[in-house]
């Protein structure tokens, strides 16, 4: 655990604020109070990341009209709570490009410059690179935001990433489901996207600076996808590969407040 | 204290060994007992050469506790070993290499195994010390972990499996498992060193010293024989 007194800076980018998934079966019962406390007593300065819980998953498209602007002023509420600390991601939804578009306007007024963590199977889609899809991360482009997507299938990751030139691309979760090679490979290709490693980036030792000797070190974005992984493992795992102060800044925090404008 | 990983394998590449333990050091991990790294199960011609490397091994680096390759072909060299590791896939022509280690009171690691399969095995072979639920067992979530544990006092469960870093797992679960039986194991290098320990630290942030003790370091000692 990273001593919470000391004067590195860690922008966890990929965080979950309501997430319930597997904690209650634990008796765990997750707050805004426990979200901030934990990540906090583990060094974590700022965290980023959308709302997502069991009762929004696996619901009929249909219903999604009606929970995006929902799960967005939830997130939005969050931040009322948290100030600071939390910078809310919003979702959108393909099947719905006019509300999805009104979502990115609305929440980007006040503020908001993140999208996602979008989880397309908890949404009942599956497809990146489709013209729905396209078209509202056109505007998101325009709006200069940053969207942050779970991994679809590797074809599709390749389809999105170069669909929208000079978008703020961020995939989740680098190395997750043997998808490394893949994954290093986008990198190099476009030098919009970054991938955060939050969850499967430090699984094996040695990803990071594979990672880094390939590609640099400024396109990797540090994350936990608190609380469903715990805040303390991948902290743990960046201090422990090989690699310079400033490559570990980069990951930190350097990287996440260039693309967020922090 | 002397973290004892009981799931940590070493390469094959003599020239590596060194590095992979001064990196085990690095994450904090004092000792490390596993077999020779195999990315799966080998066959019985490969188990024995890693085996023979594995005691090779043993012999110059005081921070490595050998464990060995329990395939069915490789029987004779069991009582070499501080601890066998046997693959899921092997055990219907074990039963030689499960007596002479129930025999010898080396404890078993599996591999592969099922909490069905290892209740199976651990009433089959009762004095048998049987380590469950790592890296890469199958359907050991933490209420059949717990309930292999208790309908059997001579399994122990191995905390490399990935449920156990799951965020407030272990946290909550540390109280209702038998204490006495937990091993740290990190699935090196498939798993993490640094991580893993760092989740496990996170997990037990609210335990008495005494769990901490003995997951990190004192239940490993005693069922390897090893010195205080």
């Amino acid at each position: 655990m990273v001593d919470a007194n000391t004067s590195v800076e860690i922008v966890d980018f990929h965080v979950h604020p309501m997430y319930d998934f597997h904690l209650p079966t634990h008796g765990v019962e997750i707050n805004l109070r426990r979200f901030r406390d934990d990540l906090a007593a583990n060094g974590i300065t700022t965290a980023c990341g959308s709302v997502i819980y069991r009762a929004m998953s696996g619901r009929p498209t249909a219903e999604y009209q009606r929970l995006i602007p929902l799960l967005n002023d939830q997130a939005l509420a969050a931040k009322e709570t948290l100030g600071n600390f939390y910078l809310p991601g919003i979702h959108i939804h393909p099947a719905f490009v006019e509300l999805s578009c009104r979502e990115l306007e609305r929440c980007r007024a006040k503020g908001v410059r993140l999208i996602g963590e979008l989880v397309p199977y908890m949404m009942g889609w599956s497809a990146c690179a489709t013209p729905e899809f396209i078209e509202i991360m056109e505007y998101a482009r325009q709006l200069d935001m940053v969207v942050n997507i779970h991994p679809t299938s590797i074809a599709d990751m390749y389809a999105l990433s170069a669909a929208v030139p000079g978008l703020k691309l961020v995939w989740a979760h680098l190395s997750c489901s043997g998808g490394l090679t893949d994954h290093l490979e986008i990198l190099r290709r476009y030098e919009n996207v970054c991938f955060d490693i939050s969850a499967h980036g430090t699984d094996r030792a040695g990803t990071l600076r594979q990672a880094i000797d390939r590609v640099g070190c400024d396109r990797l974005l540090f994350g936990t996808d608190y609380p469903g992984v715990g805040p303390a493992s991948d902290i743990a795992a960046v201090m422990y590969e090989p690699l310079t102060d400033d490559e570990r800044e980069a990951i930190f925090s350097r990287n996440a407040k260039r693309l967020l404008g922090l | 204290m002397r973290i004892i990983d009981i799931d940590a394998h070493p390469p094959v590449d003599a020239a590596s060994f060194a590095h992979f333990f001064d990196r085990l050091n690095d994450a904090g991990i004092g000792l490390a007992c596993g077999t020779l790294y195999a990315a799966s199960a080998p066959d019985g011609g490969m188990a024995r050469r890693l085996n023979e490397a594995s005691l090779a091994l043993a012999k110059r680096e005081p921070r490595y506790i050998p464990a060995l390759w329990g395939h069915p072909d490789c029987a004779d060299q069991v009582e070499q070993a501080r601890m066998i590791e046997i693959d899921g896939a092997w055990l219907d022509g074990a039963a030689e290499v499960l007596a002479a280690a129930q025999e010898r009171g080396l404890p078993v690691s599996l591999r592969g195994e099922s909490p069905a399969a290892a209740i199976m095995l651990a009433e089959r072979y009762p004095s048998l010390k049987l380590i469950c639920g790592g890296f890469f067992s199958r359907g050991f979530m933490p209420a059949q972990a717990a309930e292999v544990l208790a309908a059997c006092p001579n399994v122990y469960l191995n905390l490399s499996g990935g449920i156990w870093i799951g965020n407030y797992v272990l946290h909550e679960w540390s109280r209702k498992l038998h204490i006495d039986r937990l091993l740290f194991g990190t699935g090196c290098p498939d798993g993490n060193p640094a991580a893993k320990l760092a989740a496990m630290k996170w997990e037990l942030r609210d335990a008495d010293e005494e769990v901490h003790s003995g997951i990190y370091r004192e239940n490993a000692r005693k069922l390897l024989g090893l010195e205080a």
